[in-house]
């Protein structure tokens, strides 16, 4: 199993205005099936509320993602970067269900837990945004960049008993 | 141990979920007199019987949901948006 700390990823919140929920997803081609991400080759999108989505993407340049969201939403939603105010992490490998089995209260058996889950939930009482994002399987755990740390002592010390491959990826920003 | 039904996130364990108290209080008018808003703040039935009540769901969404409960075998009959008329069982009050 490898844990990986994803460096490399911008992310951005989206809240679409009231009642304008449907049209923002239409234009920036977001799901508004709840537990359902729509996972492209860029751009993984998380409907994680009513109206409110997260949107992660390759790191390109600062407020990149941020920029280009309100010009493609304009007057329909509000974004938020959160690039730096969130971590991704990254479990990858057959015991990953496993390992997040012992601090998720989701069914996360693959008859309900396929690519494209996802799902605002806690991990050990870690606040966090989970999808699944191949059949590996891999998952994507979005948490507050302040509880990050911890988050990965919880991971690295429950993962032990699997095996795990610690990584660090990194990204050059100018 | 409660499984609630989030309308969004579908059903979530109650760890999930902060209890925000009775959902059929409404804020009296503004000119109202202070004994009206003394029965708002802080007045409440304490029914052995269905409760409508606000559950925040703190750990998901983090939306309101009304939740219709029975505060002894605490059957979660109907959960909703906040502004869904919760649907009672059948004989309630």
């Amino acid at each position: 199993m490898a844990i990986t700390v994803r460096n490399g990823v911008a992310c951005c919140l989206v809240l679409a205005r009231r009642g304008f929920a449907e049209v923002t997803a239409e234009r920036l081609e977001l799901s508004l099936e709840p537990g359902r991400a729509t996972i492209g080759a860029e751009r993984c999108c998380l409907p994680i509320a009513p109206g409110e989505w997260l949107v992660l993407e390759q790191w390109r340049a600062d407020g990149g993602l941020r920029m280009q969201l309100e010009g493609d939403a304009a007057g329909l939603a509000y974004v938020s970067d959160q690039s730096h105010g969130r971590q991704v992490i990254r479990v990858a490998g057959p015991a990953a269900r496993d390992l997040l089995g012992r601090g998720c209260r989701l069914d996360l058996h693959p008859r309900k837990c396929r690519p494209g889950f996802c799902a605002a939930t806690s991990i050990a009482e870690y606040a966090c945004a989970l999808v699944q994002v191949d059949a590996v399987p891999s998952f994507d755990l979005v948490v507050a960049a302040g509880y990050a740390e911890s988050f990965w002592l919880w991971l690295t010390d429950h993962a032990a008993m699997f095996g795990y491959r610690a990584a660090i990826e990194t990204v050059d920003r100018p | 141990m409660h499984r609630i039904r989030c309308p969004f996130c579908g059903a979530r364990d109650e760890t999930e979920f902060a209890y925000r108290g009775d959902a059929t209080k409404r804020r009296p008018p503004d000119d109202a007199d202070e004994d009206a808003f003394f029965d708002y703040v802080y007045r409440r039935a304490n029914p052995k019987d269905w409760h409508v009540e606000w559950w925040h769901h703190t750990g998901g969404c983090r939306r309101l949901v009304k939740v219709v409960r029975h505060t002894v075998t605490h059957e979660v009959h109907w959960t909703g948006w906040p502004d869904q008329p919760p649907s009672l069982p059948d004989g309630a009050p």
